[in-house]
């Protein structure tokens, strides 16, 4: 752990780039606030979400938490005081609709499926300039798979890593414990266009991954990554 | 808290989070962005990040955060499949370290970020992901052997 903590920390020396001056980061906090007040409530808004009983005050713009502040923060927090909420009987909470059952999760957890991948090139022995097309097959016992993350072994990519994908949360009555759904069967062939610049051999390497979207899409987590090496001619 | 001290913990803690963010992004230009921003949202709440038990670990997840909205950003506009032309650390750096990060899994690779670059224990790396603490152990435990088997791949291919 302690190595790969090292090897990693190598990166940052020598920098990638020098820092920023102190003020240009006080000049994004300004512009961070502008954009806050333009979107502060109106008095009506603070009027209609206190009768919905979401919040109890509302304070001005200047107070809203970052958008992309953490969940959570890096302290421990402090033990928080019993619930008077009721809480359901726990054995008539399985696969529920009832709110008092407590926040959705799957049960069990969805286990890793991994995800299979083979991958062929053509030309067998392609020339500095010609197109190498990748056909690259995937296959898994579950779910829908994302798109690649390639690694052409030249510097390049022909593809970009496009994150995490899930569905918008929409309107979900499930509460408590869930049984997972049935795994469905995916198997899909996609082929990637390359044009190697130099001569050389490098290794191509195509990785899939899928997250678990919790309860909003793809259950099944997974993972899988096959390489292959090109040897490119002039 | 004076803000010097602010000045002096962000230009120490600055290099390691943008190579992490690099990491994450594959790209400088927006890393360099996205790790201005997060700083900048230490600097806003300093009085309260720099009480933390780890101020470092807490901008980690901001920058996380920044990343895969900017990725969602990068999606909708339909900038996917552009090509990543250049390698972003210095001729000097361990490539092989990179490379084998950025060949990770995303989740994988977020995981690796925060808890060997920002120093966040495997519980709060689930916390930081929405992930049980299990799902995260599970992930540095796989990244960790995917990391060592790829490295060792890198050390028998350079040795003749």
């Amino acid at each position: 752990v302690t190595d790969l903590r090292q090897m990693l920390l190598t990166l940052a020396d020598p920098p990638v780039a020098e820092p920023p001056a102190v003020a240009d980061l006080e000049r994004r906090q300004r512009r961070r606030r502008r954009k806050r007040v333009a979107v502060r409530v109106t008095p009506v808004m603070v009027c209609l979400l206190v009768l919905a009983g979401g919040i109890a005050s509302v304070g001005g713009g200047d107070r809203a938490e970052p958008a992309a502040a953490p969940d959570v923060a890096v302290t421990v927090a402090p033990p928080t005081s019993p619930s008077t909420t009721a809480v359901a009987d726990p054995s008539t909470c399985r696969n529920s609709y009832n709110a008092s059952c407590g926040p959705f999760r799957w049960d069990p957890e969805p286990p890793e499926v991994p995800i299979e991948v083979e991958v062929a090139f053509e030309p067998a022995a392609p020339r500095v300039g010609e197109v190498v097309t990748f056909t690259v097959t995937k296959r898994r016992a579950a779910g829908i798979v994302r798109p690649a993350t390639v690694d052409t072994g030249d510097g390049g990519s022909p593809r970009a890593d496009v994150g995490l994908i899930c569905p918008q949360p929409g309107e979900d009555t499930r509460y408590g414990a869930w049984d997972l759904p049935a795994p469905v069967p995916f198997e899909h062939t996609a082929r990637y266009a390359w044009t190697y610049r130099s001569a050389g051999t490098y290794t191509a390497r195509f990785t899939f991954e899928q997250w678990s979207c919790g309860r909003y899409g793809p259950v099944y987590p997974g993972w899988g990554t096959a390489a292959i090496t090109v040897t490119v001619q002039r | 808290v004076l803000v010097d001290d602010f000045g002096e913990w962000y230009r120490a803690q600055h290099p390691r989070l943008l190579a992490a963010v690099v990491l994450l992004t594959g790209e400088r230009e927006s890393a360099r962005d996205i790790t201005a921003e997060a700083f900048s949202m230490a600097l806003e709440r300093w009085d309260e990040v720099a009480t933390m038990s780890n101020p470092a670990g807490w901008t980690y997840v901001v920058a996380v955060n920044l990343v895969r909205r900017g990725w969602r950003r990068r999606l909708r506009e339909r900038l996917v499949g552009r090509p990543i032309s250049e390698v972003p650390f210095a001729p000097e750096a361990r490539l092989d370290v990179y490379r084998a990060v950025r060949s990770l899994p995303e989740r994988a690779r977020t995981a690796v970020v925060l808890r060997y670059f920002g120093g966040l224990s495997e519980a709060e790396v689930a916390e930081a992901m929405g992930v049980a603490v299990g799902t995260a152990s599970a992930t540095l435990a796989t990244a960790r052997r995917r990391l060592s088997v790829l490295l060792a791949e890198d050390e028998e291919e350079m040795t003749p």
